[in-house]
């Protein structure tokens, strides 16, 4: 009988060999990274089913916050909006396939009407991404609340035909492409106001943001608007959404847009009468709770360059000061302030605040 | 009342005890039965009895004494609700409250009720020249019934751990002379003295420091920090950590957080040189 006594002597040149070997392996690189090579059979399927895994395993305890309506018009053609400027290059879109440029990546970008997650996977995935293939991350950190739009949209997108898609992801600037005789109408050269429609795909022609799909920028302050714009492209304010749309922007065209808005007729509308939770906080916050007053520094004597909230959409409000009361972010300079006016309101007081600054119901 | 009672006691307590300690000291046992006697009755009397007689009589006094400052109605009362960190201060005026902070403003020789109360956490009001230390906690309002007797200006602080600047929340109690104390109210209770296009105040508004603060006699009404309109006649910034100066106010307003860690007032940094001195020339004004 042969004996084999195992020593470490043993064990250490069987590390050597193997590192030796790994570096040849490395130095050589005879397994080929072409994106034009197939894995080998069943490789595939072990990394698509894992991803898919590890999806299913991250999003067990996700769930669609009581405030999001997956439903609502709104989110749906945000998420469209987005979708036809962000994500249909590779996923292509209802009526128009992939492009052939991504069609040739591997692993190929997913036809989203071929897919079955439900909306916490859909937020999970667009909020993170895909490491080791071409899917990003989202561009707004710690957005998570935006990709609930998104998830509203994809969860629809195998029913839509393409009319329907362009509707949503379109709107008004889906069914007349803009005329020379309304360009004259906004004093803007014919040339730039291709920028602008692609701002009221979302905001609306009237800048009144399409139901609530887009904040209300119309009448807004313009060096307010101007403020934004640059916070976005200089990702001091986070967003998913405006940071890709106004990194694009020179500053020119964020003169010219900040203008185009502000100029319109519609915020600092009349806000509701009456004694609602809405009016006493917007007048006189509320001292056992250290609320301060949203009229101190919104209301009619604001300082120039901050924003105007009353006829503000209803759901941005409320999305801004859920962020604010979180954490002091992307205020344009006044984060601290934000977030010392949010942080002890309830979802009732922000609901409140919403509905009357919105000029809704008094409740 | 307590004091000497307690002084000569103590005085009685310690001399005995210096006694026995001392012939225990020079004494040389000689019967171990006997000796062990004796120590078991000296723990029996000296350690369980007497404590226990001295400690529920004085426990018992000092209820009854206690008795008078929650019990006892002062002929002034003034609501002090602690805040993180700082004093809300109202004093009951004749044309409604008198609102005012981190500074309380006593007749001498009259008895004061303090009513206590606070809306995050326990707080305890405590102004060990006068007396008494009482907590303030949330959902309940403590009375506590005091008489200054001397006329000075006493320091008072927060004796209950309430968070990162618990340390920093002091204030100043002013005892005056009656006369003197109701001449104080009655300017504490007027509006401010400002022109409604007093450039200070316009700053002060456009940068809405009016959400929290309010100054009598101007749109400013904001109630969730400190009643402004009497602020440059109190003698010290920040609940009792700064003297009121040009330069200290201007730092605070800058940056809060450097003078009172975890401060609620946001740093107002961004504002312009100008402004900043339209508003501290405003804010020193409000005497």
């Amino acid at each position: 009988m042969i004996r084999l006594t195992l020593r470490w002597v043993h064990l250490a040149w069987a590390v050597g060999i193997a590192a030796i070997l790994g570096f040849a392996f490395w130095l050589t690189a005879p397994y080929t990274i072409s994106a034009r090579a197939h894995h080998v059979p069943g490789f595939g399927w072990v990394l698509h089913s894992y991803l898919q895994n590890s999806v299913r395993n991250r999003t067990l305890l996700d769930r669609v916050p009581a405030h999001v309506d997956l439903d609502s018009d709104a989110l749906k053609q945000l998420g469209a909006g987005h979708y036809a400027s962000a994500c249909a290059l590779c996923h292509g879109a209802p009526g128009s396939p992939r492009n052939p440029v991504a069609r040739e990546m591997n692993p190929a970008p997913t036809d989203l009407a071929h897919v079955d997650y439900s909306a916490t996977e859909l937020h999970w995935i667009g909020y993170n991404g895909f490491r080791y293939s071409g899917m990003p991350a989202w561009a707004g950190a710690d957005r998570r609340d935006e990709l609930w739009a998104l998830a509203a949209f994809l969860e629809d997108y195998d029913t839509l035909d393409p009319e329907g898609y362009r509707q949503l992801a379109f709107g008004e600037t889906a069914e007349q492409p803009p005329q020379s005789d309304e360009s004259e109408g906004f004093g803007m050269p014919a040339g730039e106001l291709e920028l602008a429609e692609s701002c009221m795909r979302c905001h609306g022609r009237d800048g009144q943001g399409r139901g609530g799909t887009a904040p209300v920028l119309a009448g807004q302050s313009q060096s307010y608007l101007r403020a934004a714009l640059d916070a976005y492209a200089d990702d001091a304010r986070q967003s998913g959404y405006m940071e890709p749309v106004a990194a694009a922007l020179d500053p020119a065209e964020r003169d010219e847009l900040a203008r185009l808005f502000a100029d319109m007729d519609g915020l600092d509308a009349a806000l509701p009468e009456g004694d609602s939770r809405g009016a006493r906080l917007a007048a006189e916050g509320d001292e056992s709770h250290d609320i301060p007053a949203c009229s101190g520094c919104h209301g009619s004597n604001r300082k120039e360059g901050w924003p105007i909230i009353a006829g503000q959409s209803e759901r941005w409000i409320a999305t801004w000061l859920r962020l604010w009361r979180e954490t002091p972010h992307g205020a344009l300079g006044q984060d601290d302030k934000m977030h010392a006016a949010a942080r002890h309101l309830t979802d009732d007081d922000i609901e409140a605040l919403a509905a009357y600054y919105s000029g809704g119901a008094a409740d | 009342m307590l004091f000497w009672p307690l002084v000569i006691g103590a005085g009685v307590i310690w001399t005995l005890v210096m006694v026995i300690a001392a012939y225990a000291v020079r004494t040389t046992p000689v019967d171990p039965e006997r000796t062990e006697r004796l120590a078991r009755s000296m723990v029996r009397w000296g350690g369980v009895a007497l404590p226990t007689v001295v400690l529920a009589g004085l426990l018992t006094f000092g209820l009854i004494v206690l008795r008078d400052t929650t019990r006892g109605q002062g002929e002034t009362v003034v609501e002090v609700d602690g805040e993180q960190w700082w004093w809300r201060v109202t004093y009951e005026g004749e044309d409604g409250p008198i609102r005012d902070a981190n500074e309380i403003h006593l007749p001498a020789g009259q008895p004061v009720t303090f009513r206590l109360t606070s809306d995050d956490v326990i707080h305890s009001f405590w102004v060990p020249a006068i007396g008494g230390k009482m907590d303030m906690i949330p959902g309940r309002t403590n009375e506590l019934t005091l008489t200054p007797t001397e006329t000075g200006i006493w320091n008072g602080v927060c004796a209950e751990f309430c968070g990162d600047a618990h340390a920093q929340m002091l204030f100043k109690v002013v005892v005056t002379d009656p006369d003197e104390h109701a001449a104080t109210l009655e300017r504490l209770a007027r509006p401010a003295d400002v022109a409604d296009d007093d450039p200070g105040l316009a700053v002060f508004q456009e940068n809405g420091c009016g959400a929290c603060h309010a100054i009598r006699g101007t749109p400013a009404r904001g109630r969730v920090g400190p009643d402004l309109t009497h602020f440059a006649s109190r003698t010290t910034l920040a609940a009792g950590i700064r003297e009121i100066t040009p330069s200290t106010l201007r730092r605070w307003i800058a940056a809060p957080e450097a003078i009172k860690p975890g401060a609620d007032m946001p740093a107002y940094d961004d504002l312009t040189e100008a402004d900043m001195s339209r508003l501290v020339d405003f804010l020193m004004r409000l005497e």
